[in-house]
């Protein structure tokens, strides 16, 4: 059995540093524009870190994959393309994307590359895996957040390319790639922008001794003084149906899988992704240290105890979101 | 230039089903009909015995009916449950929404739906030259990425111009949820409120709308002020999605507004007024927030 690779998040040089140092067996990160699904600003490299990430990187038998997970701007396909080219010709090991047209770009330039199908495609049923595995070569997939962990085993039974789900962090509650919600609130979307619920939209008022989070022209919740103020992504608010008020679509909660090792490992994936290129070192260096140990140990045989990560979650709260029926 | 009526976005009662659909086939002014359900598997169960008879009727009354599949198939299960409907029944045509379809199906019977991402020249070439000749272009596209699409390729573009918007879909029902169940366990709650479930903030504005698995606008699409333009560009189907008032008052008001009885500004002065507390929005079209309305 191929042991569980933990594929880290970077969004900056000296965070792909650290979690490389911290044991990561791969690290994913995006260049410096909307071509990737975090584009914030401060974050992400340009193509001279980049090539000192990977560096650095296979210095230490560590894989690096980029990330150009956006849908190409119809009047600027080249940007994406030259990101592509650019990511193959530094080193690469894999490049994950989401966009049919720019699968078929890298296919056709760049035959031999790695394609790993982003999150942002959404491929959740065999045939779908399999349109893009037989039209692009796709060889590994990064499963959508919308499949119970029997599902994914029934999944991995049935294709003949490697999978990678999410492990920590951050998650949406819908499928990726498929929703407009952050571009009806504010204009700016994951799939054309690289952002959801951006920061440049965000306000916090002070009204009354409440604290009031806004995204564009919405207001996503209402804290009192005791209450810890989470940032407003606009599906993880308190909103009002009728005469209740409660957090309708998410919880400010964090997905993470440490407690439920054997069943991931059972369902057959090969690699766990921890989200968080947004992040800081410190988040980076102490998740991957965490799994690192986690992962080791569980092959080991030896007991699991996990350092608490409680802390770096939303809301300081947990969950194992799609990957048990009971979240539906 | 037609205009289509988009598939039942919302959970209604057989008896209100088969009302609509009779009202759609004698009464509405559209030549195409999508039929089928792209929201939730479930639902799928338990109207597709009326299925057939639907699809005679609208067929008798001259209609094109077009199968329109599951926006997110999650399970072989719902797509066996997708080809049989495809494969026992007399479609004009299909509209795919998940790519899980793709293998299955011919391609020269088919359109892509708004669920699937074109967003640029590439992507559509891709799928013209699989043999797909119609495209229903994703709810959140511009202007200027819309002009992109037709400077490319000239094909059967269609797009929505009215009713409220499909923003997201999931694997978790907040329609379930929001009642106190799960999506196993739903009872069909959904079926409970026929135009969705209307969220707001905590200031009391509207939010969005929660259908199923399905999270909507709480706006409504009005491009009746936008469709010359779009018309001009080489658009040939637009779709109006049902809603449960009004339907045929919106379509007589599309329909007429481009036989040039009344000027756009006008059409969209009766629409306003048939819709009082309906807030209009054309937002994505000028690549800005999709909530808002631009009166251009």
């Amino acid at each position: 059995m191929e042991k569980l690779e933990i594929v880290c998040p970077a969004g900056t040089l000296s965070a792909a540093i650290v979690a490389i140092d911290e044991g990561a067996d791969c690290i994913y990160f995006g260049f410096n524009d909307e071509t990737n699904a975090r584009n914030f600003p401060g974050l992400n490299f340009s193509r001279e870190e980049a090539a000192e990430a990977i560096l650095y990187a296979h210095s230490k038998n560590c894989k690096a994959m980029i990330a150009i997970n956006t849908y190409m701007n119809a009047s600027s396909e080249n940007k994406w393309f030259q990101a592509v080219d650019d990511a193959i010709i530094l080193g690469a090991d894999a490049v994950i994307l989401a966009d049919i047209g720019l699968l078929a770009y890298a296919r056709d330039r760049h035959p031999k590359a790695k394609l790993h199908l982003s999150v942002q495609a959404s491929a959740s049923t065999i045939s779908n895996i399999n349109f893009f595995v037989e039209e692009f070569g796709v060889r590994r997939v990064v499963l959508p957040r919308v499949l119970t962990l029997g599902q994914i085993r029934d999944l991995n039974n049935s294709i003949s390319v490697e999978t990678e789900i999410f492990a920590f962090g951050g998650m949406c509650p819908m499928a990726e790639g498929r929703c407009y919600l952050s571009s009806y609130i504010t204009g700016k979307s994951p799939n054309s922008h690289g952002v959801c619920s951006p920061a440049s939209h965000v306000k916090y008022l002070d009204e009354k001794g409440e604290l009031v989070s806004r995204l564009g022209d919405f207001t996503i919740n209402k804290f009192d003084k005791n209450e810890l103020a989470g940032y407003p992504t606009l599906c993880k608010g308190r909103f009002r149906i009728n005469d209740d008020v409660d957090y309708f679509f998410e919880d400010p909660v964090s997905l993470n899988v440490l407690e439920n090792l054997t069943e991931v490992v059972n369902s057959g994936v090969s690699a766990l992704k921890i989200e968080g290129r947004q992040r800081g070192k410190a988040y980076v260096k102490e998740v991957v240290r965490t799994f690192r140990k986690a992962i080791d140990d569980f092959y080991n045989n030896l007991p699991h105890q996990h350092a608490n990560l409680t802390h770096l979650c939303e809301g300081g709260k947990v969950t194992t979101g799609a990957y048990y029926r009971k979240w539906r | 230039m037609t205009i289509t009526l988009g598939p039942l976005l919302f959970n209604w009662s057989d008896e209100k089903f088969l009302d609509f659909y009779s009202m759609v086939a004698n009464e509405l002014e559209v030549s195409e009909v999508y039929i089928g359900e792209v929201v939730c598997s479930k639902r799928l169960q338990l109207y597709s015995k009326h299925l057939d008879g639907v699809i005679e009727t609208l067929k008798r009354c001259g209609k094109n009916v077009i199968f329109s599949s599951l926006s997110l198939i999650n399970s072989e299960a719902e797509k066996k449950q997708q080809l049989k409907i495809i494969s026992n029944h007399d479609f004009d045509a299909i509209e795919l929404n998940d790519l899980s379809l793709m293998q299955f199906v011919n391609k020269e019977h088919c359109r892509i739906g708004p669920y699937i991402n074109i967003y640029n020249p590439s992507a559509l070439n891709f799928f013209i030259n699989k043999g797909f000749n119609g495209f229903t272009l994703p709810i959140e596209l511009s202007e200027a990425t819309i002009l992109e699409l037709l400077r490319a390729k000239k094909t059967n573009f269609e797009i929505q111009v009215f009713g409220k918007m499909p923003l997201a879909i999931s694997a978790r029902c907040y329609h379930a949820r929001s009642y106190g169940l799960t999506k196993d366990s739903c009872e069909f709650i959904c079926i409970k409120d026929r135009g969705g479930l209307l969220s707001k903030t905590l200031d009391g504005e509207k939010y969005l709308i929660i259908n199923g698995t399905q999270t909507m606008s709480s706006t409504c699409l009005n491009m009746i002020r936008e469709i010359d333009i779009l018309y001009n560009l080489g658009f040939s189907r637009f779709r109006v999605s049902p809603q449960s008032e009004n339907i045929l008052q919106v379509v007589k008001i599309f329909n007429e507004s481009q036989q040039n009885k009344f000027d756009k500004s006008e059409a969209y002065e009766k629409l306003t007024r048939l819709m009082p507390n309906e807030n209009f929005s054309n937002g994505f079209f000028y690549g800005q927030e999709g909530h808002k309305y631009f009166y251009t």
